[in-house]
């Protein structure tokens, strides 16, 4: 029979979406804004600008390379060796962020909404439910992403529609934060914001067209940086330059804040809903997405009996770092700072190899 | 049935049993409503007051509890919020949740000490404690206050706080004070922050001296009803209370602060024709104040020029004098309205710049634009530097006066013949 | 293992083919053996002497299952009268069938048919006179609409067909019919437009019967059962239903239907999880009030799969985001409950499926009884008794109650076991687990086929559609059928 289960435009621009907007609510924000003070709000554009050619690179290389996702297309032009080496620093740092991610979460959930258990105990549900999720397959994913994704926008469109009334715009200013060359800085070196984008080209051919990839990654790419920025200019303008920097969640003190009418005053349980289902979205995503570049990168088939391992390995990772904030401020930070080079420079590595063995003029 | 059934069976009715970590019945938990900070005796040491809403009162259950008390308040020493509701479960006997307070008093004497902006800091660290709690101080003890507070129409604790901050928020004679605004305001560094100013205790001597809202609470003549009055505003510059205002500059507070909502406002004021009587209005502010900001970078000084749009709604006019349809006596009588009124406003701000050296209304948030990073900003020091010394202009400009739904009084001289 | 029974069993059906013997004397008489004829009573035989050729014929037949009237008419007096050639000029009937094997003789013979050995003839002949008893067509019982034909499947193969094709009046709507069962062979009759659908599904349709390996498979109840492609789901993947005007309409949209002749019900296969979803009178009332009972059906979905469970998550985990007005009434009357919370709701969860369950099999006469035991005892005692709290009460009748929002019998019972799941799930975590519960199973819908169809198509993937799904558009305004079922014409025109 025919396939009638094919990944299109949809899928791959919630997918994105999910994996990118959903930095919106993590602890992101209170990271930027501790070298740039009320100036992080676009912080995530500059991050973009300094990331797109590469990624665009990137694009133009897959497209001329028909028919090969992120790793095969590595392998045809560096040959095994050298896209071993480097679709292994990929895969380590994709695999750390994760686990400080995923780490990051934990403690959230913790924090705010079980004080008293374990974080394992939480950071093993956590498991349970990424692992089970991502088993069902890269498609299933897919689908599930796109069905919520209109949920997750309801919901943080309510969160918008009630702090609009605390907003105050004034609070952007001045409007270079801590000075224009830390905030230019800083935007450059978080280039790996958008790390995903990078990591989602492994799943270029599984859709029905590879048009549809490259458009759901340009609108999915386009709607994350506006809800990014959106967000990020919220907690700009309700918070003031000096609260803002002390706060770990902004995400989640905004959800406390906003109540409906007189009646209804303590609402984060609805937002948490929503924001707990997207990040279990979130990680399956990354699960199965760095899984899949171990497996390819190793040439094993069977995606699915290797994301327990992995997913397993995480788990541990993301008990190791002992507090929070440590891990947010320290590790997460050095980590962001260190793989921007990393992206900018691979794409631009494979065009010049590419070039100079002539393949890019055959087709 | 196998033994393997029996053990997933086991294993799912496990669960049901077992309190999970977080897991908390209702019945479990005490609810606080309201909380009080006061003095200890040492320095560092504070007693807090929690008060807890009794859920068997106001139940339809008729046999439950109609004869208990609807709040219990219970006082303990302790130096932070958190370990103190550990330290009060020696007396309350269900665990204390502080996740539905809705307001935390503070006595004027803790208010007024530089340990004040600690424990409302170690507040902000715990979830619990939402960003949208009403900072009150009491003019006395926090306890005493909260103990002597008794609604008689509303036997829910919580459901007195909610309306009566409510309504008092809406007449604008109370700032709008919750502990975010605190913060926002406290780590700027720049404006100073209003609180609700309360108490129970009634000042005896100062009734009647006093005309329209220019009262603090404990001032207001009255009679009957709760002891408990909501007047005015604590002044905290930088994290400390300095200074109260009366009801009447809490409301100009309010309307030259844009970020503060105020719906109406009914005032009065000496009838310029008839000075014995006085004319009653609804205050309406149809849009934000305008204010502009000429900042000078090189001598570091700012000229304000304030536009405040506003409506007026007549709605008492006891003398009779008919400025309905009279245009003469209708101007005379905007005139003196927004003389009074700019007048007012100046005196306030005159205080601020001198006395205070910092400004109520938030107007920091204008002159940011003028920098172009945060290090030059608070260079130019707003609350030390440039509000002092700058020079300030009022203009309050009447968009719209209307009569109510009567053009005219009855003529007072053929009713009586 | 499987495969091998599959094999041998194929093997022994292949061989059983027995030419009939045209020593007539002799097949008869093992004939009589092979259906018992002293001891079987219904099972009948006669002898007519034929008139245009002058030889004996024998009659066979069950009386139980055949019109007798019709076979005198057309049968026994044209034999004894008429003159002719051949039996096909002289049984002039429309079933008429020359027959030579001996498993064919028994297969007609057990479906209502007379089947004629000739004297000396190495073939036989077989006349359809069945007539099986049926009800007659009656309103639809279990999916009553207000708006809408109110006639339903009856329990005949042949009422059934005629009323679906009295409301597609189209050549291409075929009625193929293939067997199932090895030892009581019944008819499935498929039924389907040959121009719109889809090849490959009916193939598969086709194949799944030709698999089944049982004895017998007696309705379309149990025939679901067979060719599901996951037993041990909770989703259903076959629409059951017993409104031939439902079945028009999937079969116009490109779907096959599936009818036996001992069912009042007929499968419609391939489906997606919108169609249980959806009612037929959601079409047959106009764009706004068929959307409107789709809001309602929504908000009745979510209640039942999910207000128990939220109420135990929120109560238990997250009372913060209770208004505190409404957690001190509950408090007060949770005070004197001896139950924890969840227990309190699995009671009274529970007793609601009790009395569910009563109520189906409670004879008609006692059926008020239940109610007002059921009211009393789940409702003013069990809260005076201080066994279970009054919002309780609320909450499970809630979720009980919008259960019968959902009208699909098979959907129903997915949405209350998950109920079960989801409250179990809110009681280790909270809404952690709940959510997490929440995910799965979504993500387990959205990994089933029906047939090769995904489960939540259109919707992910998305599909060309009539846009019929939770809510539809204006009828004149649909356009296309469903795209996931790869129709051979797409438009509705």
């Amino acid at each position: 029979m025919k396939q009638t289960d094919t990944l299109k435009t949809g899928e791959m621009f919630a997918i994105l979406s999910i994996l990118i907007a959903t930095r919106a609510s993590d602890s992101t924000a209170s990271l930027f804004t501790q070298k740039t003070q009320n100036a992080f709000w676009y912080v995530p554009f500059i991050s973009l600008l300094v990331i797109l050619p590469s990624l665009f690179l990137l694009f133009y290389l897959l497209k001329k390379y028909q028919d090969k996702h992120l790793i095969e297309m590595m392998e045809t032009v560096l040959g095994g060796w050298g896209s071993k080496i480097i679709g292994l620093l990929i895969f380590i740092s994709a695999f750390l962020l994760m686990g400080l991610g995923n780490e990051s979460y934990v403690s959230q959930i913790k924090i705010l909404y079980f004080p008293e258990a374990p974080g394992i105990t939480i950071a093993l549900i956590f498991f349970i439910v990424v692992y089970f999720s991502a088993k069902k397959g890269w498609k299933v994913i897919g689908f599930v992403s796109k069905v919520l994704l209109p949920f997750f926008l309801l919901s943080s469109v309510v969160l918008i529609a009630l702090i609009s009334n605390d907003i105050v715009v004034d609070r952007i200013f001045p409007f270079f934060g801590t000075g224009m060359q830390d905030v230019l800085w800083e935007g450059v070196r978080k280039g790996s914001l958008f790390y995903e984008v990078f990591l989602v080209t492994i799943a270029y051919t599984s859709f029905e067209k590879t048009t549809y990839f490259r458009k759901g990654v340009i609108i999915g790419l386009l709607f994350s940086i506006t809800q990014l920025i959106t967000f990020f200019f919220i907690y700009a303008t309700t918070y003031d330059y000096n609260s803002i920097e002390k706060m770990s969640f902004p995400f989640h003190d905004l959800t406390q804040y906003v109540n409906i009418g007189s009646f209804i005053t303590n609402i984060e349980t609805f937002f948490m809903v929503f924001w707990i289902l997207a990040s279990f979205i979130r990680f399956t995503i990354y699960l199965y997405i760095i899984t899949w570049i171990f497996a390819s990168l190793f040439h094993i088939k069977y995606i699915e009996s290797l994301l327990l391992p992995i997913g397993f390995f995480n788990l541990i990772i993301s008990i190791i770092p002992e507090n929070v904030i440590m891990n947010e401020l320290v590790f997460r930070d050095a980590l962001l700072n260190y793989t921007t080079p990393l992206l900018i420079s691979f794409p631009v590595l494979l065009w010049i190899v590419a070039l100079a063995k002539g393949d890019l003029k055959k087709q | 049935m196998t033994y393997k059934k029996l053990m997933v069976l086991f294993l799912f009715t496990l669960p049901l049993l077992t309190s999970c970590y977080d897991k908390i019945e209702l019945e479990q938990q005490s609810y606080v409503v309201a909380l009080g900070i006061d003095k200890g005796e040492d320095k560092g040491s504070y007693t807090f007051s929690f008060q807890i809403a009794n859920p068997e009162v106001g139940s339809t259950m008729a046999t439950a509890g109609s004869s208990e008390e609807p709040k219990e308040t219970v006082s303990i020493l302790g130096s932070d919020i958190i370990t103190a509701t550990s330290l009060a479960n020696s007396f309350v006997t269900k665990k204390i949740m502080l996740d539905h307070m809705k307001i935390i008093v503070v006595s004027e004497e803790v208010a007024r000490s530089e340990g004040f902006i600690r424990v409302i800091q170690s507040a902000s660290r715990i979830p619990q404690i939402r960003g949208s709690v009403q900072i009150v101080v009491s003019k006395e003890r926090a306890s005493q206050f909260l103990k002597k507070n008794k609604p008689t129409m509303e036997t829910r604790p919580h459901k007195y706080f909610q309306y009566m901050l409510q309504r008092a928020q809406q007449t604008g004679i109370i700032p709008d004070a919750d502990i975010h605004r605190f913060f926002q305001i406290t780590e700027g560094d720049a404006d100073l922050f209003l609180a609700i100013y309360a108490t129970t205790m009634k000042e005896e001597n100062k009734t009647n001296t006093k005309k329209d809202h220019d009262y603090l609470a404990g001032e207001i003549p009255k009679q009957g009803g709760n002891p408990t009055q909501f007047m005015g505003s604590a002044v905290f510059k930088e994290g400390m209370m300095i200074d109260t205002l009366t009801g009447e500059d809490t409301r100009l507070c309010n309307i030259l602060d844009k970020t503060v909502d105020m719906d109406e406002l009914f005032v009065s004021f000496p009838d310029p024709i008839k000075p014995t009587y006085q004319v009653g209005f609804n205050y309406a502010q149809s849009s934000e104040p305008k204010v502009n900001i000429n900042y000078d970078n090189k001598a570091n000084h700012a000229s304000i020029d304030v536009v405040v749009p506003f409506e007026l709604e007549i709605i008492a006019i006891p003398s009779m004098v008919d400025y309905a349809l009279n245009q003469d006596e209708q101007n005379q009588l905007i005139q003196k309205f927004e003389q009074t009124i700019e007048a007012k406003t100046n005196q306030l701000i005159t205080k601020s710049q001198e006395t205070y050296g910092s400004d109520p209304f938030y107007w920091s948030l204008y002159i940011r634009k003028f920098f172009k990073d945060v290090p030059a900003y608070e260079k130019g020091d707003w609350n030390k530097k440039i509000f002092p010394n700058a020079a300030i202009h009022v203009d309050y400009q009447l968009k719209r006066l209307t009569f109510g739904k009567m053009i005219n009084d009855s003529k007072i001289e053929e009713v009586r013949d | 293992m499987i495969q091998s029974k599959k094999t041998r069993s194929k093997k022994t059906n292949s061989n059983k083919k027995t030419a009939i013997n045209p020593n007539t004397k002799e097949q008869i008489e093992s004939l009589k053996q092979l259906f018992s004829a002293e001891i079987n009573k219904d099972f009948c035989h006669r002898t007519v002497f034929v008139n245009f050729n002058k030889k004996n014929a024998y009659l066979f037949y069950y009386s139980s299952i055949v019109n007798s009237d019709k076979i005198e008419q057309a049968i026994v007096r044209p034999l004894l009268e008429h003159d002719g050639e051949t039996y096909e000029n002289v049984l002039t009937n429309e079933s008429f069938k020359i027959i030579d094997t001996l498993e064919q003789v028994i297969d007609h013979i057990n479906s209502g048919k007379v089947v004629i050995f000739s004297e000396g003839e190495a073939v036989a002949y077989s006349l359809d006179v069945a007539q099986f008893q049926h009800r007659n067509v009656s309103p639809s019982a279990n999916e009553s609409v207000v708006r809408g034909p109110q006639e339903a499947f009856t329990e005949s193969l042949h009422v059934n067909i005629s009323l679906i094709r009295k409301q597609i009046r189209d050549k291409q709507l075929i009625t193929t019919a293939s067997t199932v069962g090895k030892r009581s062979k019944q008819d499935v009759t498929l039924i389907y437009i040959a121009d719109l659908v889809n090849k490959e599904v009916l193939q598969d349709v086709e194949e799944r019967l030709r698999d089944i390996n049982t004895d017998n498979v007696r309705n379309v109840e149990l025939l679901e059962q067979f060719l599901e492609e996951r037993p041990y789901s909770i989703f259903p993947s076959i629409y059951y239903t017993e409104r031939p005007d439902n079945a028009a309409a999937y079969i116009e949209d490109g779907h096959i239907v599936l009818l036996m002749d001992s069912s009042s019900a007929c499968l419609i296969l391939p489906v997606t999880f919108f169609t249980f979803f959806q009612s037929p009178e959601d079409r047959y009332s106009r764009f706004m009030f068929g959307n409107f009972s789709r809001i309602v059906r929504i908000i009745g979905f979510y209640l039942t799969t999910m207000i128990s469970a939220t109420y135990v998550a929120l109560a238990n985990y997250h009372s913060e985001m209770i208004p505190l007005d409404l957690m001190l009434a509950i408090t007060s009357s949770r005070e004197r409950v001896p139950f924890p919370l969840i227990i309190e709701v699995l009671i009274m969860e529970v007793a609601f499926e009790l009395i569910r369950e009563a109520g189906i099999r409670i004879p008609s006469a006692l059926g008020p009884t239940i109610g007002i035991v059921g009211a009393l005892i789940l409702g003013q005692a069990a809260v005076e008794a201080n066994i279970i709290s009054p919002i309780i009460v609320i909450v499970s009748a809630l979720s009980g109650l919008t259960s019968f929002a959902i009208s699909d019998v098979s959907l129903n019972y997915t949405v209350r076991i998950t109920r079960f799941m989801f409250i179990i799930a809110a009681g280790f975590m909270g809404m952690l687990t709940l959510m997490g519960a929440l995910l799965l199973w979504i993500m387990y819908a959205a990994s089933l086929k029906s047939f090769g169809v995904p489960y939540l198509s259109p919707v992910a993937p998305t599909f060309r559609s009539p846009k019929d799904t939770i809510f539809r558009k204006a009828i004149r305004n649909e356009h296309f059928r469903p795209g996931q079922l790869r129709p051979k014409d797409m438009r509705k025109k």
